[in-house]
Parts: C-alpha cells; structure tokens; sequence
C-alpha cells in the first residue's frame, strides 16, 4: 500500500519536475524580471521628478525672465507623473507610448532649462544650482541605464514568448502577451545636455 | 514561418548587442588597475594598502582605474559596464566604487554601485572630482588627484558603514551563497531506491509499466558553474550598479 501511494507521488513528482525542465517556468521568470526592470525605470523617472520643483525654484531666483522655459518644465512634470503605468500595463501599446512621450516632452523641456541657465553666470556659480545639476545629470545616466538593463530583460522575455518551447508555454498555460520596448524617439527623447 | 523569422532576427539582435561591449581591463586580483601607466608606484602601492583597509574596515570595495582611451564608448557607459564586470562590491549590498580616468578623452567619472548612492551621492562625487581632482590632474599631478579622491570617498564610504566590520575572510564568503548539493542527492537516491523496488516487484502489478521512469535532467544537472578564484588576489564579490556617480572633464 505504502509503496503504492509512493509510486504516485514519484510519478507526481516525475511530471511537475519534468516540466520544470523543460521551461514551464522560465516564461513566469523572465516575465517577473521584466517587470522589476520596469519598476527601477519608474523609480528613476521619479527621481526625476523630484528633482524639478527643487530646480524650478532656485532658477527663478536668478532668471525671472524666462518664464516661459520655466512654465514649460512644470507643465511638463505634471504631465509625466500624471501618468500612471504600473507593471500590468507595459503590455499596452498605447499606454506605453503615452508615457514615453511625456517623460520624452520632460526630458526636452529639462534641456531647454539647462542650456538657458548657462547665460546666467551668477546662477552657474550658485553651489546648490550646481548641486542640483550634478543630481540631475547622474539621474538622466541612472534612467539611462535602467532602460537598457529594461530592454534587455523585455528582449530575453519576449524572445521566450515568441520562440519554441516557450511559446507554447505563454500560450497555453500562462496567456502571456509581448511586452514593450523603449524606441528612441526622434530628438525629443535626447537627455539634456549638462554642460560644466 | 514570419514569426519564427522575426524571433530569429530578434534573437540574432540582441546576441548582436551583447557582444557590443568594449574590451575592459583585467582587474587581476590589484585595486589599482592603472593600465594607462601614469599613477607612480610609491602612490599605487600607497593606494592598494588604503582601500584594502577600507575594504576590511566597511567591505566596500574600491578600485582606481586608469585606461589609454574609451574604445569609442561614453565614459558613463564605460564604466557602468566595468563595474558590472567586475562585479565590484558584495552581493547584498552592492557597495563597490570605481575611481576612473580615460587619458585620450580627458574624462574622469566615479561610479557608484546601488548600495553606496546614498551616501556617496552624484553631487558628492561631483565635489571630489571638480574640486579634488580636476585642478590636480589639470597639472598632471595624477598620484595627487586619485590619493584625494580615494581619500574623499573612504571618509565618506567609512562613515557611511560606521562600525559594521567586515568579518571573515572574503575568500571564504564568496561561495556561501552556493547551497550544498546534498538535498538533491538525497531526493534522487530515494526515488531510485522506489523505482528499484518497482522494478523487482514489476512481475506482479505491473500496470504502471515499470519501465516508465522520468527523471529530469536539469534538476540534477544545475548549479555550480563558478569557476575558481585566481591566487587569493583581489576579486569583484558580486555586486552591481545602476549608474550612479558622477562625470568630469579635465
């Protein structure tokens, strides 16, 4: 009796170990480190954020006139953190592409602050100017390379989806859909240029 | 037909930008690695007894690095992938740091790994570059620039770690995150004793047809490929960053 029960539970055991092996859970995996991927791109986006009220401000002490270009980033910024995409939705197209504009739109309106900030001397040698820029240059770095690492795991998810074996896994038993990568948009998606 | 075209392509790409990767420097067990040859001895010797200290002190782990030139690649992107190759810093705590100038392009950056970017912060690496050693190395006084600035972060990495030592050896601690195999052993060695008292006992019952036994490749084939550690130099303990730091030109 005993060893009949034991039988079972090793063919069980035989089956689901069997189907670990050939990939049942690597489409769940990759899926799961893609989306942490993402999570650290929001979380440099936001710190990007953050960083704007502070430098709004200690502009406008130095350069009241270019209200405009200080218009256009708070504008900016309201927009892209209006924008809310959380894990489920990087399979959205269109979703994806809105929130790519508006960090694309920030990121533009940044530069154009940046690269006015330089006609004011007094403002260049302000430390917390200069501080603030150093943050925001290693930022635009850190956003960057969370997108790269992001592309990476979004590829190595998606080649799992699209391909054999993985693709009958994703359709059959998981319903896993193509996730979206980042596309270099035409200028507007250049980082800032942070000149010293 | 065009999807598995397209899954080829993709693949075939991204093999493509895996392999676009400059060709890094070998740390070779040393944390100063001044390939571009322009640190004098006396300070090299000098700064490897001082960050090894601090790697006791806090196991942070910190390497100065000097190259000839970028290969063509962004400093920022440089030396983000030098630290990941490196893997510079623990495991769990991702708190290496590198010191680095390119000699063509006049560039000098400190990259942070994810552990220490709240204590070593881009504004704070920003200070020691153009403070500590931009006016330095504006003189070619190279010893000078990196001595200060690896005094600048050990001060700032040591306060950060405060008192928590770094106890045992790092030799040792490399592979404790290497699980024993022996669970496995166990599990297959029960399950073929079962499947050899099925086999014995087959003539009687044998309507699950004995001869059926599946045994996964992969449980038994994984883990361990590390490979072993060269000499008891210094090595990278497995930590990563996400491009932290800051840049500077000289």
């Amino acid at each position: 009796m005993i060893l009949e029960k034991l039988q079972k539970w090793a063919i069980i055991f035989a089956l689901t170990s069997g189907l670990a092996a050939c990939g049942i859970n690597t489409v769940p995996t990759l899926e799961e480190k893609a989306k942490a991927q993402w999570s650290q791109v929001q979380n440099e986006y936001q710190r990007r954020a953050d960083l704007i009220p502070n430098l709004v401000e200690t502009v406008k002490g130095y350069a009241k006139q270019e209200q405009d270009t200080l218009v256009a980033v708070i504008e900016a910024r309201a927009k892209a953190t209006q924008m809310k995409i959380d894990a489920t939705t990087i399979s959205d197209p269109e979703k994806f592409k809105q929130f790519q504009e508006a960090q694309g739109q920030l990121g533009a309106a940044l530069g154009r602050l940046i690269s006015v900030s330089e006609r004011y001397p007094d403002l260049k040698s302000n430390q917390n100017f200069l501080s603030l820029q150093a943050q925001l240059e290693g930022t635009e770095n850190r956003i960057t390379v969370a997108r790269r690492d992001y592309i990476g795991a979004v590829q190595a998810y998606n080649i799992e989806v699209r391909t054999f074996p993985g693709t009958l896994w994703a359709k059959l038993f998981w319903g896993a859909k193509v996730m979206q990568e980042f596309t270099a948009a035409a200028g507007s998606d250049a980082a800032p240029k942070v000149k010293f | 037909m065009a999807r598995v075209l397209y899954a080829l392509i993709v693949w075939a790409l991204s093999m493509g930008l895996a392999h676009a990767e400059p060709v890094y420097p070998a740390l070779d067990g040393k944390r100063v690695v001044d390939t571009a040859n322009i640190i004098p001895s006396a300070v090299r010797t000098d700064l490897e007894a001082k960050l090894s200290a601090l790697e006791v002190k806090t196991s942070a782990q910190v390497v100065v690095v000097t190259v000839p030139d970028l290969q063509g690649y962004a400093v920022e992107d440089f030396t983000i992938g030098l630290l990941r190759n490196w893997k510079l810093g623990t495991k769990d705590k991702n708190n290496g740091v590198l010191i680095f100038l390119a000699q063509k392009e006049r560039k000098v950056r400190i990259e942070v790994g994810y552990g220490l970017e709240g204590a070593l912060t881009d504004a704070t690496s920003k200070v020691i570059i153009s403070n500590g050693m931009v006016p330095r190395l504006r003189v070619n006084d190279f010893g000078g620039a990196f001595t200060r600035a690896v005094d600048d972060v050990s001060s700032i990495v040591g306060a950060e770690a405060g008192d928590q030592g770094w106890k045992g050896t790092q030799l040792n601690e490399r592979h404790a995150d290497e699980k024993p195999d022996w669970i496995k052993i166990v599990i297959f060695l029960v399950f073929l004793f079962i499947f050899i008292r099925l086999q014995f006992r087959g003539g009687r019952r044998s309507n699950f047809g004995s001869n059926i036994v599946i045994l996964p490749g992969s449980i038994w084939g994984g883990g361990r490929g590390s490979g072993g550690f060269s000499g008891g130099g210094f090595l990278g303990g497995g930590g990563t960053g996400g491009g932290g730091g800051a840049s500077g030109d000289y």
